[in-house]
């Protein structure tokens, strides 16, 4: 059975980018928080958000993916494409530092790694576990974040900023928060940091996004990933 | 249904359960010393020396595995000749695995429910040894000339044997290990890259077949840094 929080940490970065867009990366992940709003001003906000998102059909963006490893010394960059389109048409598209591709269409998903110069579908292991997550993902990508409501707790600070804290004690163990940075104008989420009870992190941030335009479904083809 | 007789039956599900995991048994023919000329010592000094002491890396991964594949990013902390700390994650961050191999012992401190820990102790923490383990110049057998390669041995037959061909051009292009007679892992090297800092090319393009649990992993070498900073916490090599 999926674990709870690796399912959380790829829901909400799908979700940012399902959403999202621009803003340069920062040297540090989830500075400390402005003034927090109250329930009346979370509930405006959330509808504010819901509403806004509401006329965003495509979305293409660019991806630049920053994973910090404290105790690997390591900080890997990983860069890319990620194409949304309403009703339920992901697709996450990594070119470096190594090329791969997930595709979400009608509950489906497909997985690919190019190899040898050329795309191979896997026989990808965790692909109902994805669909599941992928499922759920196109309604929280509109701001519908109390369906996790039960799972974490969650706050909305000026800014916007959405921090979301583990309620269950096991997944606390590994996961300190996820914080979302959200445009106060289009609430499209700029930045995902998820912030690991090691040090790690993991910082996504979203730029180049272009809205509203045609995305042709070959996009989408879970057979073929034409580029 | 119908009754089975005891003896297809048990056939039928031996067969089965071989198919089910995809294992599959190569006998090991025997090598027998040549004799070795200066290529050839040359050859074996580079390939003992193919990395460094201590190193990083950062692999790309594709794990094959009872017909389903599982792709993320490993990164690996070396100190030889067999001390390793490995953790990898999924596309999007999610942690996968996590584990340690020392002198005296292996620790898996993460795994998915769907690989047993044995899969991962006696595979895939072997295969990372048989791959970038510090092999022992002393028992090296040169066992096989030809105008392009040579092939080295390092065990015995009887026990564990792992043999390592040498292309005069493109340097390490495979390898196997034997156990009891029987081929438990073969492995595909290409792609030769220099990285900065490290006198010599190292494949980066990596294929590994278990023989022994029925697995295959595709391992990219993403980054490849030759030293480990002043920083480095000593802990993640120790126990």
């Amino acid at each position: 059975m999926a674990k709870p929080m690796p399912q959380f940490i790829l829901m909400m970065l799908m979700i940012a980018a399902a959403s999202g867009v621009s803003r340069p990366l920062h040297a540090k992940p989830a500075a400390a928080a402005p003034e927090a709003l109250n329930d009346q001003e979370k509930r405006i906000f959330l509808t504010q958000m819901r509403n806004t998102l509401a006329s965003v059909h495509t979305v293409k963006m660019t991806i630049t993916q920053r994973r910090v490893l404290k105790q690997f010394m390591d900080e890997l960059k990983a860069t890319g494409v990620f194409y949304f389109k309403l009703p339920d048409k992901l697709r996450w598209e990594t070119s470096t530092p190594y090329k791969s591709i997930i595709i979400y269409n009608d509950k489906k998903v497909g997985k690919f790694n190019f190899e040898d110069g050329k795309w191979r579908k896997l026989e990808f292991g965790a692909a109902d576990f994805v669909s599941e997550i992928m499922s759920n993902i196109i309604g929280w990508s509109r701001g519908q974040f109390e369906d996790t409501e039960e799972i974490y707790g969650m706050q909305v600070f000026k800014g916007y900023k959405v921090i979301l804290t583990p309620k269950d004690k096991g997944i606390a163990k590994i996961l300190n928060t996820i914080t979302l940075d959200i445009d106060e104008t289009t609430f499209h989420v700029r930045k995902v940091t998820m912030q690991e009870a090691k040090g790690d992190f993991v910082e996504i941030s979203f730029s180049a996004a272009v809205e509203n335009q045609p995305l042709p479904d070959q996009l989408f083809d879970l057979k073929s990933p034409t580029s | 249904m119908k009754n089975l007789a005891p003896m297809p039956f048990l056939l039928l599900t031996t067969a089965l359960l071989t198919l089910a995991s995809c294992t599959t048994t190569v006998d090991y023919a025997p090598r027998y010393p040549v004799v070795a000329e200066n290529t050839s010592t040359k050859l074996l000094g580079n390939f003992i020396e193919l990395y460094p002491r201590e190193f990083k890396a950062v692999h790309r991964i594709v794990f094959a595995i009872r017909s389903r594949e599982f792709d993320f990013t490993g990164y690996f902390l070396m100190r030889r000749p067999e001390t390793y700390h490995a953790a990898a994650y999924a596309e999007a961050g999610a942690p996968v695995f996590e584990f340690q191999n020392l002198p005296t012992k292996s620790m898996v401190f993460k795994k998915p429910d769907i690989f047993s820990e044995q899969e991962i102790i006696e595979g895939v923490m072997q295969d990372l040894l048989h791959l970038y383990r510090k092999q022992d110049k002393q028992i090296a057998v040169l066992v096989d000339k030809t105008p392009n390669e040579r092939t080295f041995t390092f065990g015995t037959p009887e026990t564990v044997i792992n043999e390592f061909t040498i292309d005069l051009q493109k340097g390490l292009v495979r390898s196997l290990t034997a156990m009891e007679g029987k081929v438990i892992r073969t492995v595909e090297y290409s792609e030769p890259k220099a990285f900065p800092k490290w006198r010599t090319k190292i494949p980066t393009r990596i294929k590994v077949k278990n023989l022994a649990f029925g697995y295959e992993l595709a391992i990219d070498v993403v980054e490849f840094h030759p030293e480990l900073p002043s920083t480095f916490d000593q802990m993640m090599l120790q126990p």
